[in-house]
C-alpha cells in the first residue's frame, strides 16, 4: 500500500505517496523524473545513483524512499544556479573529467559532499573518497585533476594554467590540436544529458526477457497462460510468436534466434519476451512462465569442445563445436626458424573479460500509425542496428528509425544489435505501445558479448642480434554459445600481430570455438590484446634469453613507416620508435631496469591496432562515414551531422573540430547531430576505432565543400581573389594582408541570401583494395595504423603477492591529436581498463555453467584507490590518410597495457605468470615454486 | 531487479519499535539496509514486514564510561571511525569501520547490522571479538547482554530472539595498558570485501603479555578467535616480543592453523591460511609497536 512522504529535493518541498519498496533512486527518477541520477548496478556496489541525504552522500539505490521521508536530499540537478554551474561542475568539464557521463553526476556529488567535509584534499585523499563512485572510462586520472581544481575554485583561487606544447603538425591550425573541452560535458556534467533509460513515453510499457536456467536443453514446451493472465500484463512472446530467421553480426555466422526455438544453449539464453505496465510485474510475470526443458550434456571448455563425442552446441553446422578456423601461412616459418640462433615456445592464458560499461543497455520502440517503428537506444552503431533490423522485419530502413541518446560508454558490449532492440519492436507491436527495455547488471553479463578468453601457444625465432626470424601462434578462443563477431575475433588475433614488428616468416592457426557459455564478442582491442599480451611477454623472455635490453630488442624490429607487413597490411605513418625512445626517456629505464629490489619491477609493452576497419561488417558499398554540414542562414552557426556515434569517447566534439578548422569557424560556432538513422547520413559507427579517422575525413570534407561554396562571396565582398583568400577565426581574409578580412557569418548570410541552403557534404571509403588476396586477408585492414609503448613500474607484496601499479608512461602515435585531451583521455582510461583486466577481472562460472559473479561486488574493477600515476605523451607524427594528419587511439592504447604490466611483474618477482588475471595467490604460488627450484 | 511491497513500520522510540517488534510475528528489522535490500533485491530474502530504526535515536548514541563503552548499533561506520572516543580509545574498531565498502556504503551501514547479519567477512566483528565486546539485547520483556562470541554462531545465524533488537554493542574498559591493530586483506585496495582479516587486541601489565586476542576474519563460517595464537602469546614479555620475530611468526602459524577457511572466488583456503599468518604478524607487530611508540 502506498505511503505518504514529504521530502525536500534541491529545496523544494514535494508530499508524495509511494510503494514500499520503491527506492529513493526510483523515486527520483520515475517520480520526481530527476533523471541526472544514474541506475548503474542497484545493489550499491557503482555509486552512480549516489545522492547527498542529510549532507551526507549515498547509494540512493539501495535507501528505500520511506527513509527519506522528513529529510533532504541534494541531486544534481540542484547544483548548478540557473545557467551557472557549480564549480565542481565546472572543473570537470575544463578538465576532461567526463567522457560517457553516466557516473559524472554520481562522481559531482560525492566530490560535493567530500569538498564540504575536507576542503583541501591532497591527491591521495581525493583517491581514497571515490573509492565508491565506479568509472570505466577514464581511467580516474582526470576526475582526481578535476576535483583538485574544484576545490581551489571552492576556495576563490585560480588554478595554474598549465602550458601544453602543440605537436608540429598542428602548430599552425586554430581548433585542431587544441585541449579544448567536449562539447557535450556541460550537458553530463549536470545530469542534463539524455540516456535511453531517461526517457518516458506515453502509454510506455515496460519490457523483460526469460533468461534460460539452464546451459543446454531442448526445449519441450512452453506455457506463458498464467503469466499472461496476470493482471498488468500486455504481451507474451516465445520462439512461436518471432520469425524463423537468424540474425546476428557477422553474416556468415547469423546463428542466434530472436527468441530460443528447440533449444537453449547457454544460462542467459532468451527464452521469453514479457511486455507489462513495469518492470515489476514483468519479472513477475517471467516466474509464471513454464518451460519444460529436457537438459542435455553441456560443454564449457573449448579443448573437451572440440574432442570427438562432445555434446554438439548446433547439429548441423560447426564441426567439433569450431566455429571458425583460420589457418594463415607467410613467408616460411619453418625456414625461420631454422635461420633462428634462438628459438622459445610458451603458452599463454587470457581471460573472460566483460566491458562493463557503467550504463546498462537500454531500448525503447515505439511504432506510429503509418507502421514506421523508432528505435530509441543505447547504441555504438546506429547503423548495424538499423541494417539488422531490417532484415529482421522485412522492411526498407526507410521505415525504421534509429536514433542513439546519449551512451553510457560500449568497448564492444554495444557495438552490435542486440535482444533489447529487436524485441522492445516486437512487443511495441504487438501491444500498440511504446515499451521500454533495460538490462539489469546480472542481465548485461549473461547477455555477455566480452573478451573471448584465448588459449596460445606461441612460437618465435630470434637471431643473436635479437632480429625476429619467425613467429607462430596457435590460438584457441573460447566463444561461447554463439558467434556474435567471433569469426572476426578469430581473425584478428592473428592478423594484428604483424603491425608492430617486422618479420618476414608468420604462421597463424586460430580455432575459435563454441561453448555453453555467454557468447563473446567485441570488446576494446578486439581479439588482440590476449595474443599481444603473449607476444610482448615472449619477446621480453627471448630478449632475457640471449642478453639484450626489453627496449632494444623492440627498436631492433620496430615497424617502420610505409612498409608492407607480412600478411600484407599496408603501413604508412609509423612513430614506434620515437615512442619507445620516449617512455625509455621518460621512465628513467636505463636506470632501473635490472637495478630495482626484488619487489619492484619495471616492464614494457607496445601496442597498435587499426584506425577503423578496412571493410565493412557486411558487404556495401556505401562510404563508411558521411557528414553534412548546413548553416544557419545569418552565418551564425554550422551544424554537423553525422551518422557516428559518440558513446563518450568525444568523437562529436573531434569531427566538430575537423569541421570547424576547414570551414575557418571556432568550436563555440558549431553544434553536432549525430548518429540518427533519419536526420545523419550513414555512419558505420563507434567501433574498430574508426571514427577520427573516417568521421573527421567526412566531417573534414564537408567543412572544406562548404567553405569552398564560400570563397566566391567572399572574394566579390573582399575584392580579392578566391585563391588569395583564408578562412579561420570566423574570417575571410587575404592571406597577402590578414588585415583585410571579413566576418565569416556575413559571407554566410550573403550566400544564404542570394543561392539559398548553404549545405556541404563530405564523405569517406578507405582505399580500395586494401590488403591480400588470401581468406580473411580482409581482417586487419586499415586506411592507418596506431603504435603505442608503455612502461609501467610496480611493486609486488612479496608476502602476499598483492600488486600495485605505481607508475604508467606511455607515448602514442596518433597522428596528429585532433584534441590531445580527449587522447589523454583514452590512454588513461586503457591503462587503467587494462590494468583491471591483468590484476583483477574474470568471469567465473560454476559446473552447471551459471556465472558465479555477474555483478560489481564480485567481478571487480578498478577504482580510483587502485589506479598509478600516468604520464601519458604524444609523439610527433602525421598520417597522410587521416584528417589534419589523424589516426586511432581509442582502442590501440589497451594493447601495451597487459604486456607491460606482466613484464613488470615477472622483473619484480623473477618469475612469470602465463595466465590472466595475475592474481596476488598466482604470484605468491609462482614465488614459492621458484623457491623450492 | 525490485522490492516486493512489505508492510512498513516506523518506531519513534525504542519502547515502540519493540512494542511493535513483539506485536508483529513476520517483523524484520532494517537499520542502514546495505545487506538487507540487497538481499531481498537479489530475491535470496523475502520480508512481509520491515521496521525500521531509523526513528529510533535511542540507538545513536556512543557512551562513554568509566568501566565500558556503548556504541550505540544504529551508528553507521563512518560515524564509529570519526567518533573521537572511538578513535581514542578503540582505534582499531575505528581502522575496521573505515575499511567496510565504501563512504557512501559506510554512510549508511551500521555496526549494528554488520554484527547482525553474522556474515563470515563482516569486518567489524573480529575486531569486536577481539576486543571481548557483549553485545544488549533488548525486548519489551528483557534485556540480556551476550558476549558476542556467543552470539555469532554460524554464518548468518546469531543467538537473537525474533522479538529482540540489538541496542548496543559494550567493549569493557581494561585497566592494563592496550594494544590493538586490525588488519584485512582485499582483492583491490578499497571497496573489496575481505579475502581475510586478522584482529589483534593484547594487553600488557608492565611488562607481560597478559592477554592476547588473536581472531581471524573470513576463514571460516564465523570469526574464529584463536585460542592457541592467544595463549601462546600471553606470559611473554614485551622486551622478548619486540626483540624477535620469531614469537609474531609463530603465532601467525598457531592463528592461521586454527583458521577454517574455504575456497571461493575471492581466494583458495591454502592462500586464506598463508594470509592469515601473514596479517596476524603484521597485526601483533604494529600492536606492538604503538608500545614502542
Ligand atoms: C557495496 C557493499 C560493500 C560492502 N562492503 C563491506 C565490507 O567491506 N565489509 C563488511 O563487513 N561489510 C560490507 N558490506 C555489508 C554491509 O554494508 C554491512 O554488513 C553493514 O554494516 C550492514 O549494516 P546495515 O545497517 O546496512 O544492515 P541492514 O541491512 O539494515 O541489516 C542487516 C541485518 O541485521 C539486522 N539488524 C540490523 N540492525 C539490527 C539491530 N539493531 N538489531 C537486530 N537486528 C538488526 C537486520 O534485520 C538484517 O537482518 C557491504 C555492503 C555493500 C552493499
Ligand atoms: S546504482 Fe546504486 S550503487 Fe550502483
Ligand atoms: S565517464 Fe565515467 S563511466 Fe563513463
Amino acid at each position: 500500500m502506498k505511503q505518504l512522504i514529504n521530502i525536500n529535493v534541491n529545496g523544494t518541498n514535494f508530499e508524495l505517496a509511494v510503494n514500499p519498496g520503491m527506492t529513493l533512486l526510483d523515486l527520483l527518477r520515475e517520480e520526481l523524473r530527476l533523471t541526472g541520477t544514474k541506475k548503474g548496478c542497484e545493489l550499491g556496489d557503482c555509486g552512480a545513483c549516489t545522492v547527498i541525504m542529510e549532507g551526507k552522500a549515498v547509494n540512493s539505490c539501495i535507501v528505500l524512499a520511506l527513509e527519506s521521508d522528513g529529510k533532504h536530499v541534494e541531486t544534481i540537478e540542484g547544483l548548478a544556479v540557473g545557467e551557472k554551474m557549480h564549480p565542481i561542475q565546472q572543473a570537470f568539464v575544463e578538465k576532461g573529467g567526463i567522457q560517457c557521463g553516466y557516473c559524472t553526476p554520481g562522481m559531482v556529488m560525492r566530490t560535493k559532499a567530500f569538498l564540504d567535509e575536507c576542503p583541501d584534499p591532497d591527491s591521495e585523499q581525493i583517491k581514497e573518497a571515490l573509492t565508491g563512485n565506479l568509472c570505466r572510462c577514464t581511467g580516474y586520472t582526470k576526475i582526481i585533476e578535476a576535483v583538485e581544481t574544484a576545490s581551489l575554485y571552492l576556495k576563490g583561487k585560480t588554478p595554474e594554467i598549465i602550458e601544453f606544447q602543440p605537436q608540429k603538425s598542428a602548430m599552425d591550425l586554430t581548433v585542431v590540436g587544441k585541449r579544448l573541452p567536449k562539447l557535450d560535458s556541460p550537458d553530463k556534467a549536470t545530469g542534463r544529458a539524455i540516456y535511453t533509460d531517461d526517457i518516458v513515453l506515453p502509454n510506455m510499457l515496460y519490457g523483460k526477457l526469460l533468461l534460460s536456467p539452464i546451459a543446454h536443453a531442448k526445449i519441450i514446451s512452453i506455457d506463458t497462460s498464467e503469466a499472461e493472465a496476470l493482471p498488468g500484463v500486455k504481451a507474451v512472446l516465445t520462439g512461436k510468436d518471432v520469425p524463423d530467421a537468424t540474425w546476428g553480426t557477422s553474416p556468415p555466422r547469423y546463428d542466434e534466434y530472436v527468441l530460443a526455438k528447440e533449444k537453449v544453449r547457454y544460462v542467459g539464453d532468451v527464452v521469453a519476451a514479457v511486455a507489462a505496465i513495469d518492470e515489476e510485474t514483468c519479472y513477475k510475470a517471467l516466474k509464471l512462465i513454464k518451460v519444460d526443458y529436457e537438459e542435455l550434456p553441456a560443454v564449457f571448455d573449448p579443448f573437451e569442445a572440440m574432442k570427438p563425442g562432445a555434446p554438439r552446441l548446433f547439429d548441423h553446422k560447426y564441426e567439433n563445436n569450431i566455429n571458425t578456423h583460420v589457418d594463415h601461412h607467410f613467408g616460411n616459418i619453418d625456414e625461420g626458424f631454422a635461420d633462428a640462433d634462438y628459438v622459445r615456445e610458451a603458452k599463454f592464458t587470457g581471460n573472460r573479460i566483460f566491458q562493463n560499461p557503467m550504463e546498462p543497455h537500454c531500448a525503447i520502440a515505439e511504432w506510429d500509425r503509418h507502421d514506421r517503428v523508432v528505435l530509441y537506444t543505447s547504441t555504438q552503431v546506429v547503423h548495424y542496428v538499423h541494417h539488422q533490423l531490417s532484415r529482421i522485419f522485412n522492411k526498407p530502413l526507410g521505415d525504421i528509425r534509429v536514433i542513439m541518446t546519449n551512451c553510457g560508454g560500449g568497448f564492444g558490449a554495444k557495438a552490435a544489435t542486440n535482444y533489447l532492440e529487436i524485441l522492445s519492436i516486437f512487443l511495441a507491436k504487438k501491444t500498440g505501445r511504446p515499451v521500454k527495455m533495460r538490462y539489469s547488471r546480472k542481465e548485461m553479463y549473461l547477455y555477455g558479448r566480452g573478451r573471448h578468453k584465448q588459449h596460445i601457444t606461441l612460437k618465435m625465432g630470434v637471431k643473436k642480434d635479437g632480429t625476429i626470424t619467425a613467429v607462430h601462434q596457435k590460438a584457441v578462443l573460447e566463444g561461447g554459445a554463439y558467434s556474435s563477431f567471433g569469426i572476426v575475433s578469430a581473425y584478428y588475433a592473428g592478423s594484428m600481430l604483424t603491425t608492430l614488428y617486422k618479420f618476414p616468416n608468420y604462421r597463424y592457426e586460430g580455432f575459435r570455438v563454441n561453448t555453453n557459455l555467454p557468447p563473446c564478442g567485441a570488446m576494446r582491442g578486439h581479439g588482440t590484446p590476449h595474443p599481444r599480451f603473449a607476444f610482448e611477454s615472449l619477446l621480453s623472455m627471448l630478449a632475457d634469453d640471449i642478453g639484450m635490453d626489453h627496449i632494444s630488442i623492440r627498436l631492433k624490429n620496430a615497424m617502420t613507416p610505409e612498409t608492407r607487413t607480412c600478411n600484407d597490411l599496408d603501413i604508412h605513418s609509423c612513430e614506434l620508435k620515437a615512442c619507445l625512445e620516449l617512455v625509455r626517456k621518460k621512465s628513467g629505464w636505463d636506470g632501473k631496469k635490472g637495478k630495482l629490489p626484488l619487489g619492484r619491477g619495471i616492464g614494457i609493452g607496445c601496442g597498435g591496432f587499426v584506425s577503423g576497419a578496412g571493410y565493412p561488417i557486411y558487404r556495401s558499398d556505401f562510404p563508411h562515414s558521411n557528414a553534412i554540414i548546413k548553416i544557419q542562414e545569418d552565418g551564425s552557426k554550422a551544424t554537423l551531422f553525422v551518422g557516428d556515434a559518440d558513446i563518450g569517447q568525444g568523437s562529436d566534439t573531434v569531427l566538430a573540430q575537423a569541421a570547424a578548422e576547414a570551414l575557418g569557424i571556432t568550436l563555440d560556432h558549431i553544434s553536432v547531430i549525430s548518429a540518427d538513422s533519419e536526420l545523419t547520413p550513414i555512419g558505420f559507427g563507434a567501433y574498430s576505432s574508426r571514427v577520427t579517422l573516417m568521421g573527421g575525413n567526412a566531417s573534414k570534407m564537408a567543412g572544406d565543400s562548404v567553405r569552398d561554396k564560400l570563397l566566391p562571396t567572399a572574394s566579390a565582398l573582399l575584392n580579392v581573389p578566391a585563391d588569395k583568400i583564408k578562412a579561420s577565426n570566423n574570417k575571410f581574409f587575404s592571406i597577402d594582408n590578414p588585415e583585410i578580412s571579413i566576418p565569416w557569418a556575413d559571407v554566410a548570410k550573403t550566400y544564404f541570401s542570394k543561392q539559398g541552403p548553404l549545405t556541404g557534404n563530405g564523405h569517406y571509403s578507405p582505399p580500395k583494395g586494401l590488403g591480400g588476396n588470401y581468406k580473411g586477408a580482409a581482417v586487419g585492414t586499415s586506411p592507418a595504423f596506431s603504435f603505442s609503448a608503455s612502461v609501467c613500474e610496480v611493486q609486488v607484496n612479496l608476502e602476499t603477492g598483492k600488486v600495485k601499479i605505481l607508475n604508467f608512461w606511455d607515448a602514442h602515435d596518433c597522428g596528429t591529436a585532433i584534441n590531445p585531451m580527449a587522447v589523454e583521455g583514452q590512454v588513461e582510461g586503457a591503462i587503467v581498463m587494462g590494468m583491471s583486466e591483468v590484476l583483477f577481472e574474470d568471469e567465473i562460472f560454476d559446473s552447471n555453467g551459471k556465472m558465479v559473479n555477474p555483478d560489481l561486488h564480485n567481478y571487480l574493477m578498478a577504482t580510483s584507490a587502485d589506479i598509478p600515476v600516468i604520464d601519458s605523451s604524444i609523439v610527433d607524427s602525421y598520417e597522410p590518410e587521416g584528417p589534419f594528419g589523424a589516426k586511432e587511439v581509442g582502442e590501440g592504447a589497451t594493447l601495451p597495457v597487459l604486456g607491460a604490466i606482466a613484464n613488470a611483474i615477472a622483473d619484480a618477482i623473477g618469475v612469470r605468470i602465463y595466465d590472466l588475471p595475475i592474481t596476488p595467490e598466482k604470484i605468491l604460488n609462482a614465488i614459492r615454486s621458484k623457491g623450492q627450484e | 531487479m525490485y522490492i516486493p511491497d512489505f508492510n512498513y513500520h516506523k518506531p519513534k522510540s525504542l519502547l515502540e519499535a519493540l512494542s511493535i517488534l513483539k506485536e508483529c510475528e513476520k517483523g524484520i528489522l532494517i537499520a542502514g539496509g546495505t545487506d538487507l535490500l540487497v538481499e531481498i533485491k537479489k530475491g535470496v530474502r523475502k520480508v512481509t514486514d520491515l521496521i525500521t530504526l531509523s526513528g529510533v535515536s535511542e540507538l545513536l548514541e556512543i557512551d562513554n564510561n568509566d568501566d565500558f563503552i556503548k556504541i550505540g548499533s544504529s551508528l553507521t561506520h563512518n560515524d564509529v571511525m570519526n567518533s573521537n572516543i572511538i578513535k581514542s580509545e578503540l582505534p582499531a574498531l575505528a581502522e575496521a569501520c573505515s575499511k567496510v565498502g565504501s563512504h557512501q556504503i559506510r554512510n549508511s551501514a551500521t555496526i549494528g547490522g554488520n554484527i547482525c547479519t553474522g556474515a563470515s567477512c563482516a569486518d567489524t566483528a573480529p575486531i569486536l571479538l577481539a576486543y571481548e565486546a557483549s553485545v544488549q539485547l533488548t525486548s519489551m520483556d528483557s534485556e540480556r547482554l551476550v558476549p558476542l562470541k556467543d552470539f555469532i554462531i554460524n554464518h548468518h545465524v546469531t543467538t537473537i530472539r525474533s522479538d529482540e533488537i540489538m541496542t548496543g554493542i559494550i567493549i569493557n574498559k581494561s585497566k592494563h595498558r592496550t594494544v590493538a591493530c586490525f588488519e584485512k586483506f582485499g582483492l583491490r585496495e578499497a571497496a573489496s570485501i575481505s579475502v581475510a582479516s586478522s584482529s589483534s587486541v593484547i594487553r600488557f601489565d608492565s611488562e607481560n603479555c597478559i592477554s592476547a586476542n588473536i581472531v581471524v576474519g573470513a576463514c571460516g563460517p564465523i570469526p574464529i578467535i584463536s585460542e592457541n595464537a592467544g595463549s601462546f602469546l600471553s606470559g611473554k614479555s614485551l622486551k622478548e616480543l619486540i626483540a624477535s620475530d620469531d614469537f609474531l611468526v609463530r603465532a601467525g602459524e598457531l592463528a592461521s592453523n586454527d583458521s577454517k577457511p574455504i575456497s571461493d572466488i575471492r581466494g583458495t583456503a591454502d592462500y586464506r591460511r598463508h594470509l592469515v599468518k601473514i596479517l596476524t604478524v603484521a597485526a601483533i607487530r604494529k600492536s606492538l609497536n604503538q608500545i614502542a611508540n
